[in-house]
Order: structure tokens, then C-alpha cells, then sequence
């Protein structure tokens, strides 16, 4: 098993060992930071590689830029005098991020809506709604979808 | 320990591409550099993950995890707050590379 996307467009730039070695770090990567790497394209002169990073739970997001360096760092190590093109795509959280306990507080009392409505538009129990709206119940991924729909 | 490898085992299937928690609060590591021991290198499946919580709750209380095929891999993990410990450690333990959390950067060895 492979991490790195397409990697056999540079198998012959690299020795086996190195081709491993690489695979690993990147196996790193992925284990503690949720980046990825995929080679688009690579000949002796240059190889192109986009890098992406998703929600991590270490929460170590990094931009552009410094993605773009970790790529570079990684290819740039075993296959020395290439030019690294990176195409970096740091993670974007999505918009439903937002939704917190004191976000849904603020929303409703914008809005002027209580407890009581929300229990009506959507059918789910009083107690849950409740639990949610004050914080006494962390809230899932479907859950803060449901209120910032509601209340965006 | 049967409710702690249910935990883990929760935590494990929802971060499937690999994560590092400490013991016992469950908690991801998110500052330090990382550093696997070797001890509990090549630990997968039931008996792999018993063996690799006894190491980490006697070491550092941190364990790692990540999918390689079918199997779910741990290991006892450690951190450092030195660039120099880890490496050192990193060479002790036959690591390729060591792994600084917060800026997502690794050194190999």
C-alpha cells in the first residue's frame, strides 16, 4: 500500500529504498496531519505535485505556502536538483464549523426564536434540543448541520 | 481495560488514516515531536492493541493508531518537546523519521 497518489510516475527518478523511505514519511503525513501528496506529472527536469490537507485532529492546519514547503521538503530530500512544483490546498473548514452552543444562543435571540419553536419545525424531542442549545450535549456533525440551516 | 479498547477501537474507526491520543483521557496529542517505540512496532488486530495499551499506560500514556488494509496498527508513542531528544530517541527506537505535531514537519534520521 502506497500514500503518496501516482507515485509510479516517479519510480524511475528514485531507488526502491528511497521510493519507500519517501512513502513513509508521507504515511507520517497522513497519520498526524491529514496531508496528502499526488504527483501530477514529473519527467528529469521538474515534478508537479498537488498537496492537500484535511481536517486533522491534531488541529495543525498550514497554509499554502507552508504546504507547498512540505512538499517540496519531501520530494525535494530524495530526489535532489528537480524542481519541486507544489499546487498547495489547505484544509477550508466547512461552514457548519460555526456552530457552537453560544452561536446558536446568539442566532435564535437574533432571530427571535426559543426553544419551543425549534422543537416544533423539526420534531426532535425537547430535551435534546435543549441539551444542545445550552452545551450540556456536544452536538454531531448532522446535528450542527440541522441548526445552522435553521438559523443561518 | 475492556472499556478502554472500546474506546480506542471507537476513536480508531473514526480516524481511520491514523491519529495519536494519550492515556486515559483519550485525549489528541497535539503539540510535540513524535517518536514510535520500538518495542511495539509490527502490533495490529485485538491482541496487538492490549499489548500496545499495557506498554503505553507503563511508559509515556500515549498510544497511536492508524489502517493498513484491513487491519487497524498501534503503537506506544512518545513525545518531546526537543528536536534533539526526539532524535535521539528516533535513532534509539530504528525510526525512519520523527514527526513535530504542531507545524507538521519530520526529520528523517
Amino acid at each position: 500500500m502506497t500514500h503518496i497518489k501516482n507515485i509510479k510516475l516517479i519510480e524511475e527518478l528514485i531507488s526502491p529504498s528511497d521510493l519507500q523511505k519517501m512513502d513513509a514519511g508521507a504515511a507520517m503525513h497522513l497519520h498526524h496531519s491529514r496531508i496528502e501528496f499526488k504527483v501530477l506529472d514529473a519527467d528529469q527536469d521538474a515534478i508537479t505535485v498537488r498537496v492537500t490537507q484535511g481536517k486533522s485532529p491534531a488541529e495543525n492546519y498550514l497554509s499554502a505556502k507552508e504546504l507547498a514547503a512540505r512538499a517540496k521538503d519531501l520530494f525535494g530530500y530524495f530526489i535532489p536538483g528537480v524542481d519541486i512544483r507544489a499546487r498547495a490546498i489547505p484544509y477550508a473548514p466547512p461552514s457548519v464549523e460555526v456552530v457552537s452552543p453560544e452561536w446558536i444562543q446568539n442566532q435564535m435571540r437574533e432571530k427571535g426564536i426559543d426553544n419551543k419553536t425549534i422543537v416544533e419545525m423539526t420534531g426532535v424531542d425537547k430535551a435534546n434540543i435543549s441539551n444542545w442549545v445550552s452545551g450540556k450535549r456536544p452536538m454531531s456533525q448532522p446535528v450542527k448541520a440541522m441548526f445552522y440551516f435553521m438559523l443561518k | 481495560m475492556e472499556n478502554l479498547i472500546s474506546e480506542i477501537k471507537r476513536i480508531a474507526n473514526q480516524n481511520p488514516q491514523g491519529f495519536t491520543i494519550s492515556l486515559p483521557n483519550l485525549e489528541h496529542v497535539k503539540s510535540g515531536w513524535i517518536v514510535a517505540l520500538k518495542e511495539t512496532q509490527n502490533s495490529f488486530g485485538d491482541e496487538g492493541l492490549k499489548k500496545v495499551i499495557e506498554t503505553s499506560l507503563n511508559t509515556s500514556q500515549k498510544l497511536g493508531g492508524w489502517k493498513e488494509g484491513k487491519d487497524f496498527y498501534w503503537d506506544t508513542v512518545i513525545t518531546f518537546d526537543t528536536k534533539e531528544d526526539a532524535i535521539r530517541a528516533g535513532i534509539e527506537n530504528g525510526q525512519i523519521a520523527i514527526y513535530h505535531i504542531e507545524t507538521a514537519s519530520l526529520i528523517y534520521l
